[in-house]
């Protein structure tokens, strides 16, 4: 999205252009004339670009999904301790999509923000250009387009092999639940809306609760995302002090002050909400597999329902469990996925 | 007692230019006897411990904020004067918080695009209006808070193209880049038009953005609200009903120049728009005007048969404007600031605003004062300074009439006014960045 706010102004500029250098070259910092004829001249050379290193190809053979975790609940498998990761990881395995996951950091993300899934490269083409990592908010596309791929290809080398009618209509057949199973975007009026109260009411309760509320962010925060980056102790302080400022402006954002007490019972009321949509059903929107809705539902409930995270201050964790189906909801996707 | 709700004042011929102030004011109206509530346009912000309009005062009790002031109603009145009580479905108390939560986040950052972000609408549009509602100096800093309030909401969306200012700050930043780098160094291929450039130059493309947006937020209310009166029942009303008559009103009410949200509502979501029409006529009653809030006389009002139960605030001019600044001054030290409300619903703990030294009662504390003085005018001076700067970059000396010319004649650093300030003068609806365009060609 930057890219497209950069963009514009730089195109804009090509007409405007012999006004604009009229105006603004005068300056008392501008450089000299004959300097910038000077250093015009350079650069004398240009070299060719370098390739870029292709990693060997065995490390790169599953698809990698980068999200915060330990080192060792990478080696697992274990869910991460992000809600926004956590999301997507439960995503991809409910859609039963082979993946590995590897732990890292923001700094990592091309987008500045956890999780991103690096594609495996195709082994035979080592030529060709290593895959784009793909961005949070394009992991669904993706996989929805791996799929359709994946099917389209199963297709037409069935169709190759055999041209019997048999073989023909039970790719096509599968293909289509298939294809049913994996888009599953079930259109309701209240996938939006609900959506909604954990983007945001839930998220900025969590958001609060684990930041902003001292014993949690002694307890939790600081041990899993502070202390594996640095022992160094005035780093640590600097970080922890930026975590909570950003959390903080991200709260004061929606309002000039942060008003604990509604955040908290906004929160109460989003999982009463939640609590009701999902009824006496296995899963959400009566779906026979769980979904991408019940993997945002499962990314939040399933950190604060963690004991051994061992949440301090327990205002949210006691919101949640006073409804028991969420509470079964977590256990049984936990039971089977993770 | 009577309760007194305190909003900010009206505009664009509604009662309120908030969208949460005007939701209060529709529950009320709808929740609350009529002789039991009065309506103050004070647009004190301090009065209110979370610091937002709107507030709620009973008696000593100070309550802020759209959702807390539906449960204090609730509590006060032993659940009589709650809207959704009627409501005993679970589903429908579910279905009443998600759609809030899902209006309240899919609007604001419209509203935000709309009356704040875009250049045009808001110096046209928002910034006069304000100027009506608030007395002098406060305009020149509450607006421009507000609105870089607005932009950071918005900065994810990545539309800060309507914001010709931003515009025109990159523009001079890569400019001034340019003139550093060595010409084979510059990358050329910046300069390259492609088909999306060109799409994105004639605004199509944020247009495209913009309706996208829109739709995402009506498409699931419209399909709420199906045929029905309100949004859940035919018959009752909810909270939820209050709160979307305060985003939609002021997303189809505000006569901006740049109407994309209003336009796109009414050609594709016909039923809200009626929906919000009606419900602007049912509870405000037509037509409000600052004077109707801010200069009543309420016997008159009564007679003239005005339908909001007005009352003229107590603060007004100077002594509001002082009772600002002192505050933002306050805001401003750093260990007064205090952000994190931990239990403001609580009656008994009185929130930040009371504990704080108002104005008259610090006289005993000499020392204090001598230094607070000093500092509400350097941050006085600051905020004028910040308003100013803020919004008057695209000014040039020349735009100040007489004086400005002969200023502008002494300084001999800029090189005269720029042509180019005065390009984004727009007639009709026509968008933005064409319009540059067009302009700078007929001069080159």
């Amino acid at each position: 999205m930057s890219q497209d706010a950069d963009a514009t102004p730089e195109e804009k500029q090509k007409p405007r252009a012999k006004a604009q250098i009229k105006h603004s070259s005068w300056s008392w910092f501008a450089t000299p004339q004959p300097i910038k004829h000077l250093f015009d001249k350079f650069p004398l050379e240009i070299y060719s670009e370098n390739e870029l290193p292709q990693r060997t190809a065995y490390e790169r053979d599953p698809h990698a999904l980068y999200v915060f975790t330990t080192n060792d609940g990478a080696r697992a498998g274990a869910p991460s301790f992000n809600p926004g990761c956590l999301k997507w990881q439960a995503y991809l395995k409910f859609r039963n999509f082979p993946f590995i996951t590897k732990s890292s950091n923001n700094h990592a993300s091309p987008t500045g923000a956890l999780p991103f899934l690096l594609p495996a490269s195709s082994s035979s083409t080592s030529v060709e250009a290593p895959p784009s990592p793909v961005p949070s908010n394009r992991i669904q596309r993706w996989t929805r387009d791996v799929r359709e791929k994946r099917i389209a290809d199963s297709k037409s080398s069935n169709l190759g092999n055999k041209e019997a009618k048999q073989g023909e209509a039970q790719p096509e057949t599968r293909a289509s639940t298939e294809e049913a199973t994996a888009s599953s975007d079930i259109w309701d009026i209240r996938y939006e809306a609900y959506m909604s109260l954990l983007d945001h009411r839930i998220r900025n309760a969590y958001l609060y609760s684990l930041y902003l509320s001292p014993p949690n962010f002694d307890a939790i925060a600081f041990p899993l995302y502070i202390a594996p980056s640095t022992t160094n102790t005035l780093v640590r302080i600097t970080i922890s002090h930026q975590l909570r400022a950003a959390a903080e402006a991200e709260l004061l954002k929606q309002s000039s002050r942060i008003d604990v007490e509604a955040i908290y019972q906004e929160s109460e009321k989003a999982f009463a909400a939640l609590s009701d949509l999902l009824g006496d059903d296995e899963y959400y929107f009566k779906e026979k597999k769980p979904g991408l809705f019940d993997a945002s539902v499962f990314a939040y409930t399933n950190l604060l329902l963690d004991k051994g995270l061992g949440w301090r201050d327990t205002r949210m964790v006691n919101g949640l469990r006073c409804h028991p189906n969420l509470v079964a909801h977590q256990k049984k996707l936990k039971k089977a996925y993770f | 007692m009577a309760l007194e709700l305190h909003i900010l004042g009206p505009a664009f011929s509604l009662p309120s230019i908030d969208p949460q102030c005007l939701a209060a004011i529709a529950y009320l109206m709808r929740a609350v006897p009529r002789d039991r509530w009065v309506l103050i346009a004070s647009s004190d912000t301090a009065l209110s411990p979370t610091r937002d309009l709107p507030a709620i005062k009973d008696g000593t009790t100070t309550i802020g904020g759209f959702q807390n002031i539906v449960d204090y109603l609730d509590t006060k009145s032993n659940g009589q004067w709650h809207l959704d009580n009627q409501f005993s479905d679970s589903t429908d108390q579910a279905d009443i918080t998600a759609f809030s939560s899902h209006l309240t986040t899919h609007a604001l950052p419209l509203l935000d695009l709309s009356l704040y972000v875009s250049s045009q609408n808001y110096t046209t549009t928002t910034r006069p209006a304000y100027t009506h509602l608030i007395p002098w100096p406060t305009q020149y800093f509450i607006p421009p808070t507000r609105r870089s309030l607005a932009k950071i909401r918005t900065e994810h969306l990545g539309l800060n193209s309507l914001d010709m200012d931003t515009v025109d700050d990159e523009e001079r930043e890569t400019r001034k880049a340019r003139n550093l780098v060595p010409e084979a160094l510059r990358s050329t291929n910046k300069h390259r038009q492609t088909v999306t450039g060109l799409v994105k130059q004639s605004q199509g493309g944020m247009r495209f953005r913009l309706d996208a947006l829109v739709d995402a937020l009506c498409e699931p209310l419209e399909h709420l609200l199906g045929d029905k009166r309100y949004f859940l029942y035919d018959r009752e009303p909810s909270s939820l009903d209050c709160l979307a008559l305060g985003y939609l009103s002021l997303a189809l009410v505000p006569d901006v120049p740049m109407k994309w949200l209003r336009e796109r509502m009414e050609s594709r979501w016909p039923g809200l728009v009626a929906y919000a029409r009606s419900g602007v006529e049912e509870c405000f009653g037509g037509r409000v005007g600052v004077e109707d809030a801010l200069l009543v006389d309420r016997a008159e009002r009564i007679e003239a048969g005005g339908q909001l139960p007005w009352r003229a605030p107590e603060l007004k001019g100077a002594k509001f404007a002082e009772k600002v600044i002192w505050n933002e001054v306050l805001d401003r030290v750093p260990l007064f600031r205090t952000t994190i409300l931990t239990s403001p619903s609580n009656p008994e703990s009185e929130s930040a605003s009371s504990q704080r030294p108002s104005p008259s009662s610090s006289a005993a504390l000499l020392p204090t004062i001598v230094t607070a003085t000093t500092a509400l005018a350097a941050v006085a001076g600051y905020l004028l300074y910040a308003g100013f700067g803020r919004e008057s970059e695209n000014r040039r000396l020349s735009d100040m009439g007489e004086a400005g010319a002969i200023l502008a004649g002494l300084d001999f650093g800029n090189p005269g006014p720029e042509t180019k300030a005065e390009v984004p003068v727009m007639r009709g609806g026509v968008p933005v960045g064409l319009e540059v365009d067009v302009a700078v060609d007929e001069k080159g």
